[in-house]
């Protein structure tokens, strides 16, 4: 079951499933273990909704990105709102724990992005700073503090 | 039925599938399709924002509501008391 359920998530747009396929996955693998406890007839029912769910959903999707493409060109039909926000959403590839400790060390950052000669420590000047001033502020807050070199800098 | 199931605190997918299912009784059972496609117009609309939770073993993305989402929710609601208070009005008429 979960074999097709992955196979079928397919279907969708590809920014759709990098934004949601994860997740989607690990839903449907949870509710599906709590109907298996539920009995054969509740599991059945269950799939066969979820087998219809993700086809028409994923028409769905495909016919909102039809529509987006024809007033646009050039960008997804996801939003940009959807995206994920680095500070609030751990980048791929980053451990929970490096993650976390990064967020939660604004005086490394500050001190870090000080040396720089402008301080961007806080969520509200990221919000309004401008998309190279966001990646800066998102190197320092996020990367940097973790990487091993910079980390020893910061400390000193 | 989702912005409702976040009105009080964030969830996760899984929790956002059983809260709207005790919401309504057992009446609507959303597929993780529907649920999530859902979830990706809200986001859009800026109605919803989602991040990481700290203190959960797995690393579950948690939806809540954004201030936008709060006033369109109470906007929903004060239609939707119109249109009772409308509707039992009209009872009232027809029984009088």
């Amino acid at each position: 079951m979960r074999r097709v359920y992955k196979t079928l998530l397919r279907l969708y747009p590809r920014d759709y499933t990098e934004l949601f396929a994860a997740e989607m996955s690990a839903v449907f693998e949870e509710v599906s273990e709590e109907r298996r406890r539920q009995g054969a007839a509740i599991f059945l029912r269950f799939a066969v909704a979820e087998l219809i769910g993700l086809v028409t959903g994923a028409v769905a999707e495909w016919i909102a990105k039809s529509v987006y493409a024809v007033y646009h060109t050039n960008s997804s039909y996801i939003s940009g709102r959807c995206l994920p926000d680095p500070l609030r959403i751990r980048p791929a590839g980053l451990s929970r724990e490096s993650y976390f400790a990064a967020l939660h060390a604004p005086a490394k950052t500050a001190d870090l992005i000080d040396e720089t000669g402008t301080c961007l420590n806080a969520h509200q000047t990221f919000v309004l700073a401008s998309p190279l001033r966001r990646l800066l502020i998102l190197i320092c807050k996020v990367f940097l503090p973790i990487h091993p070199r910079m980390g020893a800098k910061t400390r000193v | 039925m989702i912005l409702t199931s976040l009105a009080d605190h964030p969830r996760h997918g899984y929790a956002l599938i059983k809260d709207i299912e005790k919401l309504s009784d057992g009446r609507v059972r959303l597929s993780t399709g529907t649920l999530f496609g859902a979830l990706r117009r809200l986001l859009g609309n800026g109605w919803i924002e989602r991040f990481e939770q700290e203190d959960t073993s797995r690393g579950k993305q948690v939806y809540e509501l954004t201030p936008e989402g709060l006033r369109q929710l109470q906007s929903e609601l004060d239609r939707m008391r119109q249109l009772t208070r409308a509707a039992t009005a009209r009872l009232k008429m027809r029984e009088a």
